[in-house]
C-alpha cells in the first residue's frame, strides 16, 4: 500500500475498516486523516461503518435478550 | 421469579434462540446443534439459583458463547482460512480508486417496528456473507473478541484476519445499501 498523503478512497476504505480492529500506525493515521480532510465521500463511509457496528450490537442484544 | 427457573422446561424454551445464535456464528447446522446440546447439558448439570429469569438467560447465552469459541478452536483445521477471492471492490470502486456511487448518509429508522425490520435485513445480510468472513466478523462484532485473540483461536495471521474483516464490512455495506437504504430513501 502506498503511504502517500493522497490515498485513494479505495485505500482509505481499508484503513477506515482496519481502524475498527486495530490501532493504525502513525503513517497510516496521518494518511487517513489527510484524506478525510480533503475527501467529501469518505467521512460518510466512516459513519456508515460506525452504524453497522452499532446495529450489529443492537441485533445481538435483541436476539440474546 | 423464584429461584427454581433453571429447569429443563425453561432451557427448552430457550433452545430456538440459542440455535439461531449458534447457526449465525458457526455457519454449519450440525455444529450448531452440537454446540446448543452441549450448552443445555452444561446448564442442566450446574443448576444455580437466579433471582431473575433474565439473569439465567444471560448465563446460558454466556455458556453458549464459550462453546462456540471451543468449537472454532476444535474445528479450525476444517475451516477455509480465506474465502475465494472476490472482486466486490472492483464493483464498488472505479479504476482510479473513487467510489462509483457517491456514498449517502444513512438514516436509520426511528419507530420500533421499522427498527426491527432493519435488524432483520441486517441479519439476512450477515447470513449471506461468505462463511469465513461471516464467522470472523461475528467473533469481532458480536462476541467482541480482540483481533489478536481471534487470530490465536483460528490460527490465522493478522493480515488474513484484516483482509477478511474488510471484505465482510464492505459486503455488509453493499448489502444494506441495496436492501435497505436504497429502497427506504427513494
Amino acid at each position: 500500500m502506498r503511504y502517500s498523503p493522497f490515498l485513494s478512497c479505495r485505500e482509505a476504505s481499508r484503513l477506515i475498516t482496519a481502524r475498527l480492529d486495530r490501532a493504525l500506525g502513525p503513517i497510516e493515521r496521518l494518511g487517513l486523516r489527510l484524506h478525510l480532510r480533503i475527501c467529501d465521500a469518505c467521512p460518510i463511509v466512516v459513519r456508515q461503518f460506525d452504524l453497522i457496528r452499532r446495529s450489529v450490537r443492537e441485533l445481538r442484544d435483541v436476539v440474546e435478550d | 421469579m423464584g429461584a427454581d427457573t433453571t429447569d429443563a422446561e425453561d432451557l427448552g424454551a430457550m433452545r430456538p434462540a440459542l440455535l439461531r445464535i449458534a447457526r449465525l456464528h458457526l455457519r454449519n447446522d450440525a455444529w450448531a446443534e452440537d454446540v446448543v446440546s452441549d450448552t443445555l447439558l452444561a446448564a442442566l448439570e450446574k443448576p444455580a439459583a437466579f433471582e431473575a429469569r433474565s439473569k439465567h438467560r444471560t448465563w446460558v447465552v454466556g455458556i453458549l458463547k464459550h462453546k462456540i469459541i471451543d468449537c472454532f478452536r476444535a474445528r479450525r483445521r476444517e475451516q477455509p482460512l480465506l474465502d475465494a477471492s472476490d472482486d466486490l471492490e472492483d464493483d464498488i470502486f472505479k479504476p482510479d480508486g473513487h467510489y462509483r456511487d457517491w456514498p449517502t448518509d444513512w438514516v436509520t429508522p426511528e419507530t420500533q417496528l421499522s427498527r426491527n425490520q432493519f435488524l432483520e435485513v441486517l441479519e439476512v445480510c450477515v447470513q449471506q456473507l461468505p462463511a469465513a468472513q461471516g464467522r470472523l466478523f461475528l467473533m469481532r462484532e458480536w462476541l467482541e473478541m480482540p483481533t489478536n485473540e481471534i487470530c490465536n483461536e483460528l490460527a490465522i495471521t493478522a493480515t488474513n484476519a484484516g483482509v477478511l474483516l474488510h471484505r465482510a464490512r464492505m459486503r455488509l455495506r453493499e448489502c444494506l445499501s441495496i436492501r435497505w437504504f436504497q429502497t427506504s430513501s427513494s
